[in-house]
């Protein structure tokens, strides 16, 4: 966007003290950020060319490279600090990552964050999909933040444990109202007797190979449309539709 | 019958001809010929003539299916200068062409991945705006990741 559009924009959209900072912004030739149709991005100067580029097409560009070289564009320009703290893609797959050999355990996976006492938080926004598979041999739990992911559609789970609760009945996910698929598979229970799935929307069910399932399943789906059921040598001392399953 | 043609507008006022049910692979032209027909000249203000062109190119190429995934790979690799590969990925951004705009920005990505910090701000033109003290104490204060 050149010069004159941006003023034009700024005269229409800021106040008049907003107006003569970003005056004060331009003359020194510092960024600005700009409002460009629906998209945000900005102008520092038109030589700039990657950053007077959409921010999604830099974010883009951004997933392709390993997370350590997306946080090193810090150092860039000083408006490149707001780039890396708002990628939309997060990825590990460094290149140690990569090389793993697949089958071997992990034992930890350990992110540490200073200061920060949730560290999912910017988690819980808008994720769409989260997807958890942990060894045989060391079984997670479930972390308890994927409960209250409130935006969640996809949910993956296998080899975990469902635990930290000592009662009978458990309402699963009782905040992913919005999920559309789940996935469960050779998951663990403590002493659980009734399971409960309330999920309006939620469309396709399959539970796999469970270890020591709880006596009772419940669902409340009136909107389920495919259900996978794989039984282990455990099995379900019995499924309990309460909607019925007319729109199956 | 003589399929139906759409006229193109770059932003220096180039006009080009593709045929709707090529030109409806972009999700933006789609939506707006669903919307009012069309039939007048489509602009598309941010993109230039060069640009337009090489999207044309693109929308024009008769593939199967199940080849696509290499041909628009191709497509890119072929055209692996940095700027040329920018206006293309924000072309096809803006006219919603999701396996175009991907390409043109992994290849970016491709390209720029072994670089220093120095040959980045030179291939992507950016100032460095900070004095080099600033950057130190960037540095310092990021060095789990350097």
């Amino acid at each position: 966007m050149k010069l004159v559009e941006t003023m034009k924009w700024a005269q229409a959209n800021l106040l008049q003290m907003e107006l003569i900072e970003m005056m004060m912004m331009v003359g020194e030739n510092l960024a600005c950020w700009v409002n460009m149709g629906n998209k945000w991005t900005w102008d520092i100067a038109d030589e700039d060319r990657i950053s007077t580029l959409p921010l999604e097409m830099i974010h883009r560009i951004l997933s392709y490279m390993d997370t350590r070289n997306v946080i090193e564009t810090n150092a860039l320009s000083k408006i490149w600090q707001q780039i890396w703290t708002s990628m939309p893609y997060l990825n590990f797959n460094n290149k140690v990552l990569l090389h793993r050999n697949k089958n071997a355990n992990v034992f930890k996976v350990e992110l540490t964050c200073k200061g920060e006492t949730n560290m999912f938080h910017w988690l819980t926004n808008n994720a769409m999909q989260f997807s958890s598979h942990t060894g045989e041999e060391n079984r997670c739990c479930v972390p308890k933040f994927v409960w209250a992911l409130s935006s969640l559609e996809t949910l993956e789970l296998s080899t975990m444990h469902l635990c930290d609760t000592t009662n009978k009945s458990l309402d699963l996910f009782p905040k992913c109202e919005n999920l559309k698929y789940i996935t469960l598979k050779h998951i663990s229970t403590s002493s659980l007797a009734v399971f409960i799935v309330v999920a309006p929307k939620l469309s396709n069910l399959s539970l796999k190979h469970f270890r020591a399932a709880p006596n009772v399943f419940k669902v409340v789906s009136p909107q389920l449309e495919n259900m996978t059921l794989c039984i282990g040598s455990w099995g379900f001392g019995s499924l309990q539709f309460m909607e019925g399953l007319a729109s199956l | 019958m003589s399929k139906k043609t759409l006229t193109l507008m770059s932003k220096d006022k180039q006009l080009f001809n593709i045929e709707e049910h090529l030109a409806v692979q972009s999700v933006t032209i789609r939506n707006m010929v669903k919307e009012d027909g069309a039939s007048s000249v489509i602009p598309l203000p941010r993109v230039d003539s060069e640009t337009l062109a090489l999207v044309i190119e693109y929308l024009n190429r008769q593939q199967a299916p199940e080849e696509d995934e290499d041909y628009v790979k191709k497509f890119v690799d072929e055209r692996g200068e940095i700027p040329t590969l920018l206006e293309l990925a924000q072309a096809a951004l803006d006219l919603d062409i999701k396996k175009l705009m991907d390409a043109a920005c992994m290849k970016v990505a491709d390209l720029i991945k072994d670089f220093t910090l120095e040959e980045v701000r030179e291939a992507l033109r950016i100032e460095n705006d900070r004095t080099p003290e600033e950057e130190k104490a960037i540095r310092d204060e990021f060095q789990w990741a350097f």
